[in-house]
């Protein structure tokens, strides 16, 4: 079975691919666009699905009725905005689950607030949601396994081994270091930020990354929801 | 009155069918084949051009279902003609067309860009004249009068009274775009005869956003027969949210291109959809609003 995602998150750097051209809402996503959010997502949501005949779409996200824009950051924190991204419009271009990913940005209410939005009444119209909040930033998850840090950036980097304790701005500095190094590397190197940010998603060992709170409650949620769709399917 | 329409194998329109209200605004991409449905409204022949793919092999057919009557059913190959069952009148406004002088002329039609439009409002009755003339009036306020003055050529213009000035007439190209196209939208109901159905692409260009809902409206009160004279059905093309926003969610159609083949398929708001009535709230009861996030299709990638 498939299960059709759909993927807001802060911006370019978490959820953008080589190919910035998105299709219309709706549409599913070629590799192209996926970013490094939309990797770690699905092996999330697969990560108590294996051996089973499972795999996610990723579909093209609704835009914003202003200016035509994608979602992202301060957007998310919008009542108005997250209510519309989670409205059922009851064909067959609604996907199965919409994830909404934040940073908290230190704010340690700002996932609750969010579940706040969506649950409020009427309920039972939306689609199925899960709120991620990466304490701080998303950059932090990234960095939550050392070696795969070490891995990327062809040398050892002495990543820290609790990430959730930098700053933002911490955060996104260390992974920006890590990145450089990434795209440096010969004879291999990565044609650019975005491609080792993919690159990273793919190879960090979510077990590590679960020592942060923030990733744990996140995955764990993931799994509960892909698990449960998939039985739904049959 | 069309109800139902079926196209298969024009153009993009594989396999297309469509429903019609009195008023019908069809909705979509550049190229998501809003065009080609109009065209199939009132066209008599087929090129190789005009079939899907350009496949010689393919007949492009129509059913059309009326309210009454029975159906109409026609299909054609390359270079073959079509009867009509319906006499249907295609609008591409051009304002620069709208504003043009005419020579003399009795018109009782207008042309499909608008050309003749000075000899179309001059052929009326006086009566009419002076109708349209109280009607625009009301929806254009900064002007109390219109009508044809003869030139020296043979030819006459239309011209516009000034409100606070009675002596003042201005010319069209001294009036804006919008100004020109609600006298066209309100000339088209006295046309003689009058067609079955109008369509009109883009009918919003050059107008002011606070004209639209008055200009719809309008739209919709001549597509019922509500304002005398038999119903004129009226189907637009628009990339106008705020067109939208003034139609109903019955009226609108969504035009979507298939990534697999590039065929076209219409879509109408999910009215029947339990999630329809609280989606529609969470946008605010607003048709621009749920067009322009593409939860309902018609809308381009970016």
């Amino acid at each position: 079975m498939e299960l059709r995602v759909v993927l807001y998150s802060e911006g370019h750097a978490e959820s953008g691919g080589e190919d910035s051209s998105l299709p219309p809402p709706g549409a599913p996503l070629d590799p192209g666009h996926l970013g490094a959010a939309h990797l770690l997502v699905e092996r999330c949501l697969l990560s108590k699905l294996v051996g089973q005949d499972v795999a996610v779409r990723f579909l093209s996200p609704l835009r914003l009725p202003d200016d035509a824009r994608i979602p992202r950051g301060s957007d998310l924190l919008k009542r108005k905005t997250v209510r519309r991204l989670v409205a059922s419009f009851g064909r067959g271009l609604d996907p199965d689950l919409v994830v909404v990913l934040v940073d908290t940005d230190g704010d340690t209410q700002r996932r609750t607030l969010l579940v706040r939005f969506i649950d409020e009444p009427p309920v039972k119209h939306l689609l199925r949601s899960i709120v991620g909040a990466a304490q701080q930033a998303f950059e932090a998850w990234l960095l939550g396994d050392p070696k795969a840090a070490d891995e990327i950036a062809g040398e050892a980097v002495s990543a820290t081994e609790h990430p959730e304790t930098l700053s933002p701005d911490e955060a996104k500095q260390s992974l920006a270091t890590i990145l450089t190094l990434a795209r440096r590397r010969t004879p291999d190197g990565l044609s650019s930020d975005l491609a080792a940010r993919r690159k990273l998603a793919t190879i960090v060992r979510l077990e590590d990354l679960r020592r942060q709170r923030s990733f744990e409650e996140f995955s764990k949620e993931c799994a509960s929801e892909a698990s449960r769709l998939a039985r739904a399917a049959g | 009155m069309l109800k139902k329409l079926r196209v298969q194998n024009f153009r993009c329109l594989k396999d297309v069918t469509i429903d019609f209200e009195p008023l019908t605004v069809l909705v979509g991409a550049n190229g998501s084949g809003k065009s080609s449905l109009l065209k199939t409204l009132n066209f008599s022949g087929v090129g190789l051009a005009d079939i899907w793919q350009h496949r010689a092999d393919l007949r492009v057919t129509l059913r059309m279902e009326f309210d009454n009557g029975g159906p109409f059913e026609a299909a054609a190959s390359q270079n073959q003609g079509f009867g009509r069952r319906i006499d249907t009148q295609l609008l591409q406004l051009d304002v620069t067309h709208l504003r043009q002088p005419n020579l003399l002329n009795e018109e009782r039609r207008l042309a499909q860009a608008g050309i003749n439009l000075t000899n179309t409002f001059a052929t009326l009755p006086r009566k009419t004249q002076s109708e349209i003339a109280r009607e625009f009036a009301s929806l254009v306020p900064s002007f109390t009068d219109v009508f044809a003055r003869p030139l020296q050529s043979g030819q006459h213009r239309l011209v516009f009274q000034d409100r606070w000035n009675d002596q003042i007439w201005y010319e069209p190209s001294e009036v804006s775009d919008g100004t020109v196209l609600v006298l066209t939208f309100l000339t088209l109901r006295h046309q003689s005869p009058l067609p079955d159905l109008l369509a009109i692409e883009e009918p919003e260009r050059g107008l002011h956003p606070y004209l639209l809902g008055q200009i719809v409206s309008t739209l919709r009160k001549i597509a019922r027969g509500e304002l005398g004279g038999k119903p004129l059905q009226v189907v637009l093309a628009t990339h106008s949210g705020d067109l939208l926003n003034h139609m109903q969610p019955e009226e609108v159609r969504f035009f979507n291109r298939r990534k697999e083949d590039g065929s076209v398929v219409v879509e109408k708001v999910p009215l029947d959809s339990p999630n329809w009535r609280d989606t529609f709230r969470e946008y605010d009861d607003s048709l621009r609003n749920v067009w322009l996030s593409g939860g309902l299709g018609g809308v381009p990638g970016n």
